[in-house]
């Protein structure tokens, strides 16, 4: 009876070091787990990011290109004439400030030439924590007398 | 004490197979994502060559328009950068930057305001195979 009751007592503690280990591998695991799933949130997320700066820099590049006017560029994009900094949401659409996720900064520059004019835009694309994932240098030459 | 074995095979089993299940799918989300992150920098790359090209070609531009508004239809090969050649009245360049290929050609004009006519302002890439991978071949 004794004898019984010890080993009904054994069989216990065997059972819950087991299960003890169980947890603690599970918990261990789950860190790994998590922290690789963010990783991938992450780096996804970065990558978004990149597609996004690509795309809106070339946008705004081509529409620049074209006319040789960076408020060119500004209203194809969806923003008002005048604007020098444009704001965009994460499907990247060109939204108020308040809703936006993206910021788009316009620099233009123009130097006189021998024979006309180099007008240079640069395109900086900026995340929400204000880093720089993405920027575009496109120039445009105008002769003096036109082509 | 044969009867009253510690029965944990069933959960320890679950529990394996779940977690190899989770760590497969944490693997396969890490290494999609960095391919993404590889892919949209490539792209980047690309645009941004492109662009480099692009602007080459306008510099090249302004510098073969001075050379024209000063000479004229006189203008020589040696006055023209970018080893730009002379034929027939065209002048014709291909610069090259960061494997994208910029191919323009202008007619010299005798206008005094119209100094030249573009002919073409072709951008090309090279096509190169990618043999990274090693593919099995049946």
């Amino acid at each position: 009876m004794r004898r019984e009751r010890e080993q009904g007592q054994h069989y216990k503690l065997v059972f819950c070091v087991q299960i003890l280990i169980l947890v603690l591998l599970f918990l261990g695991i789950t860190v790994v787990l998590v922290r690789v799933f963010s990783t991938s949130v992450a780096v996804s997320r970065q990558a978004t990011d990149v597609n996004h700066g690509v795309q809106i820099c070339r946008n705004a590049a081509e529409a620049f290109t074209a006319g040789g006017d960076v408020q060119d560029a500004v209203t194809t994009l969806g923003g008002t004439a005048g604007e020098e900094v444009l704001y965009f949401n994460r499907e990247g659409m060109c939204v108020e400030k308040a809703a936006s996720a993206y910021t788009l900064t316009l620099e233009q520059t123009e130097e006189q030439t021998q024979a006309g004019t180099m007008i240079t835009a640069v395109f900086f694309f900026y995340d929400t924590e204000q880093q720089c994932v993405y920027s575009l240098t496109a120039q445009v030459y105008q002769p003096e007398g036109g082509v | 004490m044969r009867g009253k074995n510690v029965r944990l095979g069933s959960i320890s089993l679950l529990f394996t197979v779940a977690m190899l299940c989770i760590m497969m799918l944490s693997v396969l989300s890490l290494s999609t994502a960095r391919a993404d992150i590889a892919a949209a920098k490539n792209y980047g790359n690309h645009v941004t060559a492109w662009y480099q090209c692009e602007n080459a070609a306008q510099t090249w531009l302004s510098e073969t328009d001075a050379a024209l508004k000063q000479r004229g239809r006189t203008v020589k090969e040696a006055e023209l950068t970018d080893g730009a050649q002379i034929k027939n009245g065209v002048i014709s360049v291909v610069l090259e930057e960061k494997g994208v290929e910029k191919d323009v050609q202008l007619r010299i004009s005798a206008q005094k305001n119209h100094r030249y006519q573009i002919l073409a302002w072709r951008t090309t890439t090279q096509w190169k195979a990618d043999r990274s991978l090693t593919l099995w071949q049946g």
